[in-house]
């Protein structure tokens, strides 16, 4: 039995182990050739991720025909619309503007997903995507985006924030009788002036927080945000006993003027056409062109949306003046009454008081931004 | 063989050193962003933010309610399971740099779970540890230290 020994050759060990340690490397390397052609799976959360940045921390751009120093929110035409962006500012990330809020999420402003793909989500590869916002006392989401799928895999990434809501006053009986807003004697036009300093609110004290250092977190900005002004208790402003019946009122007139940087003479300007109704009568939710019957309730809103001051000097001063005219009937002669009137007084000056005027407030909220 | 098979069949799933750091940075970026949110005064009324009010009273349950209403809020109807525990570093009248526990979710930390840090500075009106016997006056800043996990 010469050949019933068994040795395993030296050679053939060396051999197989060479073998091995090559298939292993090139196994290794095989999935590395294919990362190109699956680079749209791996790169999900990526791209989730840059989204949740560009809209949480960026305040969005215009197109270069844009003139002006005009936000993106306010523009008539998309095609003006260059990144979305819903941050009030850069230097205040995680704090998103109400109007951009609503603007994004406006299915009639913007079509899914061509309009949001090149403004957003950027890249060449089609994404399908789920962005939703939810505030803090809302029960329904505000969404754009496909259903996200169930069983396919998507990139994912959650932001918390805080969105910046608008200012507003309440001109009430308190706030006439503090300021003196009746104190005139019978006219049958009474005139009511506010002014809005632009250039106070974008680069002066908030209120007590003084040198902000530019943070836009709580500041009113007239061209950007929605102004709203209420006057109530306009009845009450009349002499009652000498005039015991009541009158007729109307608001006539509503007049804007500005001031230019450096230029203190007041330029007349007019609201385009997209925004001339913007008085409510009565807590009305039909806005009007003035002039208007105040009724017999004599309440009066006033609300200037997003762009509607966009026309005007990013550091002058806006002025509205508004004349109410009022009649009664049963007066001979009617010689008018003593109503709602600033003349004698100074112009109700729309600023960071809190005694005046409502200051913006930040609500918590939650976006989440899904991609596949 | 068993060695080979386990490598050859693992090497076939790419996964790079960014895809490990997925999970890290959304639970990252959470956590930041509700530090940030908690120091965050709600409007312009002179005063002091949340978390500033939060450390100076060491209110750990105003701390735990507020930190998980929002790393756990979700826009959808099922809310996360991110568990916490913060602390606070400061430099004490001596120079020297401690830290005490603000606050948790209760859910201890043992060793199985993967946590992330995020951290915020804060000033304060308070010498830490405790002002008692010495001027309260001035302004400190501490750094609030969160690490947080998923259940």
């Amino acid at each position: 039995m010469t050949e019933d020994y068994g040795l395993m050759s030296i050679d053939f060990l060396v051999g197989f182990t060479i073998f091995m340690i090559t298939f292993i490397w090139v196994a290794t390397l095989i999935p590395g050739l294919f990362i190109g052609l699956q680079s749209h799976t791996i790169d999900y959360d990526a791209v989730a991720y840059r989204t949740g940045v560009i809209l949480v921390e960026d305040p969005g751009a215009v197109g270069p025909l844009v003139t002006g120093n005009q936000p993106w929110e306010i523009q008539n035409d998309k095609r003006d619309v260059a990144r979305f962006g819903l941050a009030v500012s850069k230097e205040t990330p995680r704090i998103l503007d109400e109007n951009k809020v609503n603007r994004f999420f406006c299915s009639t402003a913007f079509s899914y997903p061509e309009d949001y793909q090149k403004r957003v989500i950027f890249g060449d590869i089609p994404y399908r995507f789920n962005i939703s916002l939810l505030a803090v006392g809302e029960d329904t989401p505000r969404t754009v985006g496909d259903v996200v799928p169930d069983n396919y895999p998507y990139g994912y990434i959650r932001r918390d924030v805080k969105i910046k809501g608008s200012s507003n006053t309440t001109i009430g009986k308190t706030m006439i009788r503090a300021h003196g807003y009746n104190n005139t004697g019978n006219v049958t036009f009474n005139e009511f002036r506010i002014v809005i300093n632009s250039s106070h609110l974008l680069t002066g004290d908030i209120g007590e927080i003084v040198n902000p250092n530019g943070d836009a977190a709580y500041r009113i900005n007239p061209n950007g945000d929605r102004i709203i002004i209420n006057i109530t208790d306009l009845d009450e402003t009349r002499n009652k006993i000498a005039h015991p019946n009541t009158p007729n009122v109307n608001l006539s007139n509503v007049k804007f003027y500005q001031t230019h940087t450096g230029d203190s003479n007041l330029y007349a300007f007019s609201p385009v056409a997209a925004f001339e109704n913007y008085v409510y009568v009565n807590w009305g939710t039909t806005a009007v062109k003035p002039p208007v019957d105040l009724g017999t309730d004599r309440n009066l809103s006033m609300i200037f949306e997003p762009g509607f001051f966009s026309s005007t000097d990013k550091y002058g001063v806006i002025y509205i003046n508004l004349t109410f005219e009022i009649h009664d009937p049963t007066e001979i002669p009617d010689n008018g009454q003593q109503f709602l009137n600033n003349t004698h007084t100074r112009p109700f000056d729309y600023n960071y008081n809190h005694a005046n005027v409502t200051q913006p407030a930040l609500t918590d909220a939650v976006m989440e931004v899904a991609v596949w | 063989m068993l060695m080979t098979a386990y490598i050859v069949v693992n090497s076939t799933s790419v996964y790079t050193l960014g895809d490990t750091h997925i999970s890290d940075m959304q639970l990252e970026v959470l956590g930041n962003d509700a530090l940030n949110l908690m120091n965050t005064a709600p409007n312009s009324t002179p005063g002091k933010s949340p978390l500033q009010t939060i450390v100076e009273t060491d209110d750990a349950e105003t701390f735990r309610s507020m930190f998980l209403a929002i790393v756990n809020n979700r826009a959808g109807p099922h809310r996360d399971h991110v568990q916490f525990v913060a602390n606070v570093s400061y430099v004490d009248l001596g120079g020297s740099i401690n830290s005490i526990v603000l606050s948790d979710s209760l859910r201890p930390l043992v060793s199985g779970e993967h946590a992330v840090r995020v951290s915020d500075w804060v000033i304060v009106e308070k010498r830490f540890p405790d002002c008692s016997a010495q001027s309260c006056s001035g302004k400190h800043a501490v750094l609030v230290e969160v690490l947080l996990w998923r259940d």
